[in-house]
């Protein structure tokens, strides 16, 4: 391995521009996705591997969001045709304006459906022109993460 | 009526974190202060860049 860093999280270019882009298509309203990919530990360190963003239908306004009521059949269907091997490995939405954090809501939000201590959180600003990731440890404390966007060589 | 649902375990493999030469860092955040995305955005701004366009609706 080049480096020996480890980050505890990796997400695929095309995913992050995906993520991106339906933050921008949404303007000026908040978007909300799932993460899907997988969690790997090498070196004893644990880390997820961010394959691909899922948008997902929404109820939204420009300062809230909320997955539609047929949002989550839709998403598992997916991820069982597409991705049987990858699991949901986070979330994103988007903060149009107003920066990358997370707010009471979206910490009761990532408590109560993502468990996992390597469950992670994404934030995309659109209009400020920022992400940055979270990992969440209870409802009322979180931090920002490092991260890395990977590009897989079509000859690698 | 119960509905059973199949509920599998997450296995956490060991996997070296991708490097190269399969994978290019095209960026990283190693003080977990966030991205500057304004030149992302403005490349979809200028042109579509579809191919790249990978948040995929569930309805595909």
């Amino acid at each position: 391995m080049s480096s020996e860093i480890i980050y505890p999280v990796y997400i695929e270019w095309r995913a992050i521009v995906g993520a991106i882009a339906h933050a921008m298509h949404g303007l000026p309203h908040e978007v909300i996705g799932f993460l899907v990919g997988r969690p790997f530990v090498w070196n004893g360190t644990t880390y997820v591997y961010i394959k691909a963003a899922l948008m997902g239908k929404a109820n939204a306004s420009e300062t809230h969001v909320e997955f539609a009521a047929d949002s989550l059949a839709d998403i598992v269907q997916k991820l069982r045709e597409k991705y049987p091997d990858e699991e949901l490995v986070g979330w994103y939405h988007s903060h149009p304006g107003y920066g990358c954090f997370l707010s009471p809501t979206d910490l009761a939000s990532h408590v109560n459906c993502f468990t996992m201590p390597y469950h992670v959180s994404m934030v995309v600003d659109p209009v400020k022109g920022e992400v940055a990731f979270f990992r969440v440890n209870s409802v009322n404390d979180y931090e920002q993460i490092c991260s890395a966007v990977v590009r897989r060589r079509r000859d690698g | 009526m119960v509905k059973v649902v199949e509920v599998k375990e997450s296995h956490v493999q060991e996997r070296p974190p991708p490097s190269e030469p399969e994978f290019e860092i095209v960026a990283a955040d190693p003080e977990a202060d966030g991205y500057d995305i304004t030149e992302i955005i403005k490349m979809l701004k200028d042109r579509s860049q579809a191919v790249e366009f990978e948040a995929e609706s569930p309805q595909e």
